[in-house]
């Protein structure tokens, strides 16, 4: 094989790579957005909530943590329209799943950073006669959010990742677009290395990102 | 909502299909579960080595195989190992191959972490034992080593068990291929698909039980 | 209503209902008062303090600072007690591990609550801050964060912290036991100043010689009770009760220290 000519064969592709890439992209961000609201909003329910919003809270994190994304992908697909008797479309369906899958994830990182801080601080505040809409916003929030940034960056680089599902629903992501030119051309190699290096220095540089954090400002201030 | 009647005679019209495809999930779990096991022990063991490539060789395939979906790794194994080694071996073998590698970069990386949370005080009373590098590894490093990494090693099993869905896409006869085959044939995906994600579900949730034991467990031990 | 400057009336804390640590105290303190705690572990010294500055939900009892009732029983509610916050507020405390906002530097430390709950301006928080912390010589650790001060460090930005609050009474809860022996002295030290500039305290601490040294006050508690009640003078050379007279035997391995 010749890299020239591979690169030459990619470059004529490069559009139909990008297109990918762009929806992978753009599911992997609103479902970001979405499930980590949701995420840090179930985290709260589950420490602070009504006992009946506490088990709803915790079935629904069970669930999506226990079973295979690309199950949840045709649920929401197949099964939520037809048991609603409406279509739903295929973007909102997508986007559904991923926030769901999020939220539940990352609700687990936001409640094991919210554990972290220990009842000594809570102390410290009441003893600074700190009210709480000083305590909260000032010590805990801040503390809560900088604990939980490592394992929340990574839990965004496993749904960039389980975003690649959506190519087995037929969603254009960067996954199913590889896929499409692979089979079209039955060159598989070089597209499919392609892909995968696409997903690679993505992926690769958020996890860097995490650990350069970890070191400098986390070590720091030893949290 | 609630027009919906629902219809579980499909999955006992189709219990012997779904669970000859629970029994090839079970087996690829098993399988890449003692792959992992015992392949992310030896990788481990190339990360600290001293011997310089063999680091760099380590570190390479954890980073890949991390950083890149396990949805790609297995597409690409199925379409680029027969091109690249002219030969074709049972999809099945193939899965296996991807699923296992896949699971032993994420396990080194969970022995890697356990081996160093061990505090050096540990290798400094070894020495001051006189213990040979050899019987501390063995007696002293490598227990509490297993030990610390198993909630990890465990969690990183039950996200084998769901990644092994994602072989239905290569057609390889697992359970969730057995469902989305009963989905398409019966017009009954709800049912089918509440099933499969029941399954899954069902084997997920006592492995998570054992995690959280383990971790109590583990923290009241080495405290 | 007492005219004593604390009082604290029939005290009675447990956890769970049965584990009762704190059993019917009743104990009065003067301004300027050095009050030292001393006890076997598990005697329900800290619970006290911890009570006083209002950390604890108490079954039963009262506490008054300067006359004023601020923290009371409420066998109505399971979840809190009677406080009365603005009173509460003048009491300051310090702690065994620090405490300090990890993610604050040390001048943010110290000017959170003077700012966002007292409503004082940035520049003149910021202003007694650092002049607190120049007369403690901490004013270059000012920009510090807390993970790079040594333990020392820590707990003299701790006391710092509470004292620009302003507080008519300080509580110190084991202060000097979780740090290196050779910075225990920077932290008495200072602990000692405050006493020379007659500062109300009550101090929960294992060190015998330095309660002798700061106390005027020293009290011996067991089981949830004050067992006795002397000053530093009588309560170590020549103790009333045997059960103090057996723990101090236990801690200083001598009859008497002098």
């Amino acid at each position: 094989m010749n890299i020239t000519a591979a690169l030459g064969f990619l470059w004529d592709y490069r559009l139909a790579l990008f297109i990918g890439l762009g929806n992978t992209l753009y599911f992997t961000a609103v479902g970001l957005a979405f499930g980590l609201a949701l995420g840090f909003l179930v985290s709260v329910v589950r420490q602070v909530g009504h006992p009946v919003l506490k088990v709803i809270a915790t079935v629904y994190v069970e669930i999506f943590r226990g079973t295979p994304v690309l199950i949840q992908l045709f649920w929401f697909f197949f099964c939520l329209p037809a048991l609603l008797g409406m279509e739903l479309g295929n973007v909102f369906s997508t986007v559904l799943t991923l926030s769901l899958y999020m939220g539940a994830i990352s609700s687990e990182s936001f409640r094991a950073a919210l554990k972290a801080i220990g009842s000594e601080q809570r102390d410290a505040c009441v003893a600074l006669g700190l009210p709480a809409r000083v305590s909260v916003p000032y010590v805990i929030l801040p503390q809560t959010v900088m604990r939980a940034v490592p394992t929340l960056l990574s839990n965004c680089v496993t749904l960039f990742k389980e975003s690649a599902l959506v190519s087995a629903v037929g969603m254009a992501d960067l996954m199913y677009q590889g896929q499409m030119i692979a089979d079209a051309t039955a060159r598989p190699i070089e597209i499919l290395t392609a892909t995968a290096l696409i997903y690679f220095v993505i992926a690769f540089s958020v996890t860097r990102t995490v650990t350069f954090y970890e070191r400098s400002y986390l070590s720091r201030m030893r949290l | 909502m609630g027009r919906y009647t629902w219809d579980f005679s499909v999955i006992t019209a189709n219990w012997d299909p779904l669970m000859a495809g629970l029994s090839v999930t079970l087996q690829l779990t098993a399988i890449c579960a003692v792959i992992g096991l015992v392949g992310g022990f030896v990788v481990c063991q190339m990360v600290m080595s001293r011997i310089a490539p063999l680091r760099w060789v380590a570190v390479a395939f954890i980073e890949l195989f991390r950083c890149t979906p396990a949805l790609v790794q297995i597409i690409w194994i199925f379409y680029c190992v027969p091109f690249f080694f002219g030969v074709f071996y049972d999809p099945f073998y193939m899965a296996i191959l991807a699923l296992g590698m896949n699971i032993t970069a994420f396990n080194a990386e969970a022995y890697r972490a356990a081996i160093q949370s061990i505090p050096s005080s540990h290798y400094d009373a070894c020495t001051a034992l006189g213990m040979s590098p050899l019987k501390k590894t063995i007696y002293v490093i490598l227990p509490q080593a297993v030990l610390m990494a198993i909630p990890v090693l465990l969690t990183n099993t039950i996200g084998l068990l769901q990644q092994t869905s994602l072989v239905a896409i290569v057609a390889i006869a697992d359970l969730m291929y057995e469902g989305k085959t009963l989905a398409t044939q019966t017009y009954r995906p709800i049912e089918i698909y509440t099933t499969v994600a029941f399954i899954y579900f069902a084997l997920s949730v006592p492995l998570s039980q054992v995690v959280g034991l383990c971790e109590r467990r583990l923290r009241s031990r080495l405290a | 209503m007492s005219s004593s400057f604390l009082n604290v009336q029939g005290l009675r804390k447990s956890f769970g209902g049965h584990l009762v640590v704190l059993d019917d105290i009743n104990f009065q303190m003067e301004a300027g008062e050095r009050v030292v705690v001393i006890g076997p572990s598990g005697s329900g010294k800290s619970t006290l303090l911890r009570c006083v500055m209002g950390l604890e939900k108490i079954d039963h009892g009262r506490i008054e600072l300067e006359g004023v009732r601020y923290i009371e029983a409420n066998p109505k509610s399971h979840k809190d007690n009677f406080v009365d916050i603005p009173v509460r507020n003048k009491v300051g405390m310090v702690f065994q591990h620090y405490t300090l906002f990890p993610h604050l530097t040390v001048l943010g430390n110290l000017i959170l609550a003077p700012m966002r709950a007292r409503g004082e301006s940035r520049s003149s928080a910021t202003q007694r801050a650092m002049q607190l912390l120049g007369r403690l010589g901490l004013e270059s650790k000012a920009g510090a964060f807390p993970g790079m001060l040594s333990g020392g460090q820590k707990q003299r930005v701790a006391i710092a912290r509470a004292l620009l609050l302003d507080p008519k009474i300080m509580l110190f809860d084991e202060v000097t036991s979780a740090l290196d022996p050779e910075l225990v002295t920077e932290v008495e030290g200072l602990m000692l100043e405050l006493a020379e500039q007659k500062m109300s305290m009550m101090i929960v601490t294992h060190d015998m010689w330095f309660a002798k040294r700061i106390a005027t006050r020293v009290i011996f508690s067991a089981d949830g009770r004050i067992i006795e009640d002397a000053p530093p003078s009588t309560m170590f050379t020549n103790p009333r009760e045997p059960r103090t007279a057996d723990f101090l035997k236990k801690v200083l391995h001598v009859e008497t220290i002098s």
